[in-house]
């Protein structure tokens, strides 16, 4: 391999540069130049040494290895800058992944949330309106106790009062039917049994009977009912 | 064909390319040559000092950036590695103030006066450690005096008077010959 004699290599290195833009500066740096170019007339003419031959082939194959053992190393397809890229555009696309997976898993959970809150409101107004039913069936049956308590000193009343009654307490027995039966316990229900049968109204009671021991067959009755 | 700048070629180094190294050697091997062996002032010496600062240079470029001067970069490494190497080999005493050793001389040498070379050389030599620097790095590496005081790591204004001092010197030496 040629290499440049020392006189090119001097002659590459013989830079001016401008040191300051102070004009005394510039002064001191021409004669600085003047007396450096004197110095290096005299050593260049005198004595340019240059690294011996082996000294080049050391140094060269120094970069020849290491740029071998980096290629070894990382193989140029797959450099690290390579490398780099990648990692950075892999962890982009991964973020946005997640964010886009986040961003679609919070719209189901959004309709779950008011699916529920929709079923916890249905199910508070259900509960309201049921209570609302059974005060207004305790109203009733409060009323018809009231009513049928009124009912026994009317007992001897004249007859068109009798008939009055009668007819009120048919009509609020079948309002009893349609309401729900289970409001009755057995108690109220002996105890209406009773009021029946003190009113003479047979008929009624033998219905009522029968209905009762169907539902209550152990139930112990009353003397007075038992007959 | 326009030449590729040091910079550039060094960033071609980097990159893998073995041809862009040969000629950044090419053009500095001489200078930085010379800059090491008037430092260490012998053959043996300068020779395992050049090698190693070239060696430096190889494992580091990747590191290189582009916006740093080749030229200031290559000298600072080679400066901080005969520092280190000097620390190391002689950690009492200065640089080695011994003559240089002749080198084989070159065809121009019959032209001129021996007696003024060698006495200049002497005079380099007798220099003070810290003008030295700043001289061969002038002389040799062609280095300014901002890149001068990067390199030996002190401020301009010294740099430029410790320049002014040696060349000062070596000039009287020249005239008194």
């Amino acid at each position: 391999m040629p290499l440049p004699s020392s006189k090119i290599c001097l002659g590459k290195h013989e830079r001016t540069h401008a040191m300051t833009s102070d004009p005394r500066d510039q002064t001191t740096e021409k004669t600085l130049e003047h007396d450096l170019g004197k110095i290096r007339s005299v050593l260049s003419g005198a004595d340019s040494p240059e690294p011996p031959d082996l000294l080049d082939q050391a140094v060269l194959n120094t970069a020849r290895r290491e740029l071998e053992s980096a290629e070894k190393k990382w193989p140029r397809r797959f450099s690290p800058r390579w490398l780099g890229a990648f990692a950075t555009a892999s962890v982009v696309i991964l973020a946005l992944g997640v964010i886009v997976q986040q961003e679609q898993e919070s719209t189901p959970f959004t309709n779950a949330e008011h699916g529920r809150v929709k079923l916890e409101n249905d199910a508070a107004v259900t509960a309201k309106k049921a209570a609302a039913d059974s005060q207004e069936m305790m109203k009733n049956a409060d009323r018809d106790e009231s009513k049928m308590s009124r009912a026994s000193p009317m007992a001897a009343a004249p007859a068109r009062a009798d008939e009055i009654l009668e007819q009120e307490l048919a009509d609020d027995l079948a309002g009893l039917e349609e309401a729900d039966a289970e409001i009755l316990t057995a108690e109220d229900w002996i105890s209406l049994m009773l009021q029946l049968q003190s009113s003479n109204q047979q008929a009624q009671l033998i219905e009522e009977l029968a209905a009762f021991k169907s539902a209550y067959p152990v139930y112990p009755l009353p003397p007075e009912l038992s007959n | 064909m326009r030449e590729r700048s040091d910079e550039a070629l060094m960033t071609a180094f980097g990159g893998g390319s073995m041809e862009a190294f040969t000629h950044l050697y090419e053009r500095h091997r001489g200078a930085l040559y010379r800059y090491v062996l008037r430092k260490a002032g012998d053959t043996a010496t300068a020779n395992d000092l050049y090698q190693g600062a070239w060696e430096k240079v190889i494992r580091a470029r990747e590191k290189y950036n582009q916006a740093v001067p080749f030229r200031a970069w290559l000298y600072r490494v080679t400066y901080n590695h005969a520092m280190d190497y000097f620390r190391r080999a002689r950690p009492d005493t200065d640089l080695k103030t011994d003559e240089l050793e002749s080198e084989a001389p070159g065809p121009e040498r019959q032209a001129l006066n021996e007696a003024r070379a060698a006495g200049l050389k002497l005079a380099i030599e007798q220099l003070p450690a810290e003008q030295k620097d700043v001289f061969l790095l002038k002389l040799e590496g062609g280095l300014n005096v901002d890149e001068i005081a990067t390199v030996t790591g002190v401020n301009r204004e010294t740099a430029k008077s410790r320049l002014r001092y040696a060349t000062a010197k070596l000039k009287n030496m020249l005239r008194e010959t």
